[in-house]
This record gives C-alpha cells, structure tokens and sequence, in this order.
C-alpha cells in the first residue's frame, strides 16, 4: 500500500484556479467606483509631498515685495499673497507639512493604541479598568481644548505636533481594539491555542491581533484625514508649525484675512486642498470598511 | 435605576480627577520657574505680580500640596485667580465667557440636530435613490470641510459679492437680542453644518440597521401601512441610538465653538481659552480645561440616563 496515493478530496476541487491576492482585492474594489478615485486622490497628495520641492515653482518663504497679491498667472499659479510669497509653491510644500504629520500622528497613535487595547481587553480586571478610566479622561476634554493646552505646553513644532495629535489619535484605536479583543479572547481557537500552551504574548499577537487588523486599518485610514483636518485647525488657532513655515491652516489666518476680500485667491488654493485631501481620505475609509467589514456592507 | 446614576457619578468624578491630574502635571511639567519666566518675559508684569502668580501657581510648594490646594478649590468651586489679568477670578471669566458661548452651541444644536436626523431618516428611507445620493454627499462634505474653511470663504464671498460683513464687537443677548442674533448667525449656520454630517450619517445606518430586522419585514408583512411601519417600528427604535451619538456630539460641538468664537469674534469659552495659552495665562488655561472636561462628563451622564427613560429595554443598573 502506497502511501502517495492521492487523497480523495472532501470537496470538488473548484475549476477555477483560486485567485491571488491582488487579484481577489481588485475583484472587489473594481466595483468601489468612488472608493479607488479617492485613493488616486490620496496617492496623488502623496505623489505631491514627496517630489514637492521639485515641482514647486519658487521658494514657498522667499518675499518678493514687488509681486504682491497678485493674481493667479503663468508665473504664480495661484496668485501670491501680501508678501509676494507664490501660493502655489506654498501649498505643494504645505501638503508635505500635513502629510508628515496626518501619517505619522496615526501610525505613532494607532501602533500606541492598538498595543494598550489588545492588553487591556486580553488581560482585563483591574488593569482593564485603569485604563479604561484613562481613556475617558483623555476623551473628556473636547479634542481642539486638550490639543491647544498640550501644544501650548510643549510649543509649537513638527515633532510636537505628531507626539500630540497621536495622544489625540490613541484613545480610538484603543477602544475600538479592546472591544475586538474581549470578543475575540473568548472564542474557541484561541482557547485551543492556550491549551497547547502559547504563551500570552503569543495568544495576542499571534492569534488576536491578525484578527482586529480590519477595524486598526479602518480607524487608521478615517483618523489620517481627520488628523490632517485637526492640524490645519491648529494651524489656523497659529497653534501649528510656526511660520514662515507654510502650512494650509497658517494661510488661511492671521494676516491673510485682512487681504481676503480684494484677493480671494488666498482662501481658494489652501481651502480647496484641506477639504479634498479630508474627503478623499474619508471617502476611502467607508470604502475600506465596505470591504473588510461585511456587516456594514451598503450602510 | 438610582444605583446606576450614583455609580455612574462615581465613574464619572474618577475621571475628572484623572483630567485633573494631567491637567496639573502637564503645567507642571514646565520646568519651575519657567513658567513665570515666559510671563515676564515681555516686561508686562511686575515683580510683586510674579510673586502673587508664583504663589497661585503654587510654585514654592511641594507638588503634592500644590496639586491638594488646587483641586481643593475645585471642589469647593473655585478654581483661582487668572495670573494674568489681575484681581480676576477664573471662575468669573468663565462665567462672563459661558452666556455667548451657550447661545452659539444651543442654536447650533436647534438648526443641526433636527436637520440631521429628519436628513438622515430621509436618507436611510430612500436608500440608493436620487434623494439619498446628494443627502450622502453633503453629509460627508460636512465631514471633510473643516468649519474654518467654511467660515472664511462664506465671510470672502459675502464681502465680495453682497458687501456684507457680519456685525463687528459684541452685544449681550439682554441688550438687544436682534443685534445679538444677527451676530451669531453665520457662525450658527456654519457649526449647525459641521456638526450634522457625522449625525446624518449615524442616523441613516441606524435606520438601515432596524429596516432589515424581522420585526419590521413582520409587521409589513402583516399588512400595516407603510407610515404605521416607518413611524412606529422603525424610526422609534432608530432613534434610540441616534440619542447616545448626543454625549458625542457635544464635545464635538464645543471643538468647534473654539473656531467659530475666533473667527466671528464672539467672547466666549473657546476665545477665552485660546487668550489664555497665547497669554500663557496657566490658572486660566486649567481652569478652563477643567470646565470643558466638567461639562462633556455632565453631558455623556445626561445622556445615559436619558437612554434608560427613553428605551424601556434598557435596564439601568
């Protein structure tokens, strides 16, 4: 008796060879219209800060008082302000302020968070509670007060600001992913799992955190939006990266709004980024969710 | 049910002394007399007030006392002397603050709330018809545009194209309410819009959710009319979560009051606050973080107890 001898199968081998990954995510996303467009969108703004300086036409921070407020043109796209600084090259270089930071606040935030919520909702009890108790706190202050009061404290900088918005990021992921994680821990294989003797460290990265990577990638991809859109507000407060530093907040405060009437080109650049760069990420996070999360399917 | 609002109460003071906390420790963290040293910077005050601003910071304290003298006063309902403007109490700049910064949230809350829900029932009711995609769409625009970006080019186009420019300086609701509503109301329409499309939207997956349970595919398939339907089973019972969104929404709203209240110059809570950390004014910054955290707390409690009263399912324990 051979024991080579082919195996008879359960179920009838399909007659479609099963498609690969990316060609099973295409399948779905080739019906996510608005889905896919937003994330050209996104690859497009990402596209922009990474070869900024190299399309940008002048230097965004160089005055040139003899070109004022002048009027969108071949030599300044978008106009220039009060400074003759070209708006243009002010908003590419801006992007990159606020993609930094928008992607660094959440992957900082929702790595933090994502840790802190698998632990506490596998270990639970006393340890589950403190923190929790925590996140309502941090969740207590309206988002804008506690960022204008830590920004305050720590001043004003790039790296500042990635270290307070992923503060102002990790309480959602941390919620969302001890909530998984509580449901998750209960369920069979994971009890199989420890019955084989994983460790604990084992039973939640190996076995619970693959299985809350959908919602972590759900959160992450709104949160990047919202985190762009939370940054230009304190820009605009004058609580962002200090000038002369262009950010799209910083343009459209502060001394440009004296000019606003009789140059409304400085509202429609910076005005026009913000808003597509949040919708775009917010209309691929419902893409996103669409997909990986089937309950939600069409709602 | 009164277990569950002491208990609730409880959890809810544990958490305002957490706030507390990191409210003290992040002014804290400035290294001593730095602090003081920022203030002076500028020369705008004088050596007798550094000392009064050091004592009320409780700077000469070990921080332990410093923090029981403070979060003392907190309880008993007072949260100390601005360090800035001088012979000024937190507190009654707060309350000074708090009528414009009420109206401009209350009225928002009138035109937004009602707007987004009706919307948002619309919206999930007609799902994927031509009433449900612009509804969609201006519910995620209100998502994506922030409110400054709103409020700047509304005040741009308005002064271009009308000449008009809202009403400048302040005028107190009891002074002359027409002249205090004509202030507050670009500000009103523009936050009444932000804070509608998250709402709208809750509201409308809400309403889809409850229109695919049984008990409404039974009592369509019973016969009852399609309004009986919508009105008893299904909006009744969506309407339900659409309430715990509220605790949500009003630390949202208060977010973005901040914004308003500077751009349209209203002397509210928000302004107050953003004065206080470019004045590095501490009490203040802290007292007023305190506030804010109070009233969120206060609201997220409101709002639970309200869920029990109005849902007979939930059991309040």
């Amino acid at each position: 008796m051979t024991v080579s001898a082919p195996a008879t199968p359960l179920a009838p081998e399909p007659l479609v060879p099963r498609a690969g990954f990316l060609e099973r995510q295409w399948r779905v996303w080739r019906r996510k219209k608005i889905g896919l467009a937003s994330l050209v969108v996104v690859g497009f703004l990402l596209v922009i800060a990474a070869i900024g300086p190299l399309i940008a036409t002048h230097d965004p921070n160089r005055n040139k008082l003899t070109a004022t407020l002048q009027s969108p043109s071949p030599a300044h796209y978008f106009g220039t302000d009060k400074n003759g600084r070209d708006i243009y090259s002010r908003v590419i270089i801006g992007a990159r302020i606020s993609v930094v930071i928008g992607f660094s606040a959440v992957a900082v935030g929702i790595t933090l968070g994502s840790a802190i919520g698998l632990i506490s909702g596998f270990v639970g009890g006393a340890l589950d509670y403190g923190i929790q108790r925590v996140v309502d706190a941090v969740m207590a202050l309206p988002g804008l007060v506690m960022l204008m009061a830590l920004v305050s404290v720590l001043q004003p900088s790039l790296p500042s600001l990635i270290v307070v918005l992923s503060i102002w990021v990790m309480p959602r992921a941390i919620r969302v992913v001890r909530g998984e994680a509580l449901i998750t821990r209960e369920l069979d294989y994971v009890n199989a799992a420890r019955a084989l003797g994983a460790t604990s460290l084992r039973l939640m990265f190996r076995h619970i955190l693959p299985n809350v990577m959908a919602p972590i990638l759900i959160i992450a991809s709104v949160t990047v939006g919202q985190a762009i859109m939370t940054e230009a507000s304190l820009s605009f407060l004058g609580l962002g990266v200090p000038p002369p530093a262009p950010t799209w907040g910083n343009m459209l405060s502060g001394n440009n709004r004296q000019y606003m009437t009789v140059a409304p080109w400085l509202v429609i650049a910076p005005g026009v980024a913000i808003s597509i760069t949040v919708l775009a990420f917010n209309m691929f996070g419902d893409a996103l969710r669409d997909v990986l999360d089937p309950r939600l399917r069409g709602s | 049910m009164w277990r569950y609002v002491v208990r609730r109460a409880v959890g809810a003071a544990i958490v305002l002394w957490l706030v507390s906390i990191f409210v003290f420790v992040a002014v804290r963290a400035l290294p001593g007399d730095a602090v003081l040293v920022k203030i002076g910077e500028s020369g705008r005050i004088s050596e007798a007030q550094l000392d009064a601003a050091r004592r009320e910071l409780g700077l000469d304290d070990p921080v332990m006392i410093a923090y029981a003298k403070w979060a003392g006063g907190f309880v008993r309902g007072d949260l100390g002397d601005s360090v800035i403007q001088e012979g000024m109490s937190v507190n009654s700049r707060i309350r000074k603050a708090l009528t414009p910064t009420l109206e401009l949230s209350l009225l928002s809350a009138a035109i937004g709330l009602p707007l987004a829900i009706g919307l948002g029932v619309i919206s999930g009711l007609r799902q994927d018809t031509w009433l449900d995609y612009p509804l969609r769409l201006a519910a995620i625009l209100s998502l994506s545009v922030p409110n400054f970006v709103i409020a700047v080019s509304a005040l741009t186009f308005l002064s271009r194209r009308f000449a008009y420019a809202p009403p400048f300086g302040w005028v107190d609701l009891w002074d002359d309410p027409l002249h205090n509503l004509e202030i507050l109301l670009l500000p009103v329409l523009i936050s009444g819009f932000s804070v509608s499309g998250t709402l709208m939207r809750m509201t409308r997956s809400s309403v889809l959710e409850v229109m695919r349970q049984d008990y409404v595919r039974t009592a369509r398939a019973k016969g009852l009319a399609a309004r009986d339907v919508i009105w008893r089973h299904i909006l009744r019972n969506a309407l339900i979560s659409v309430t715990t969104l509220l605790g949500i929404t009003v630390a949202f709203m208060l977010s973005g009051s901040v914004i308003m209240e500077v751009i349209f110059a209203i002397p509210g809570v928000g302004r107050l606050t953003l004065t206080a950390i470019q004045q590095r004014d501490y009490t203040q910054i802290m007292g007023n973080t305190m506030f804010f955290a109070a009233v969120v707390l206060i609201s997220n409690l409101a709002v639970d107890m309200l869920y029990g009263v109005i849902d007979p399912r939930v059991k309040l324990r």
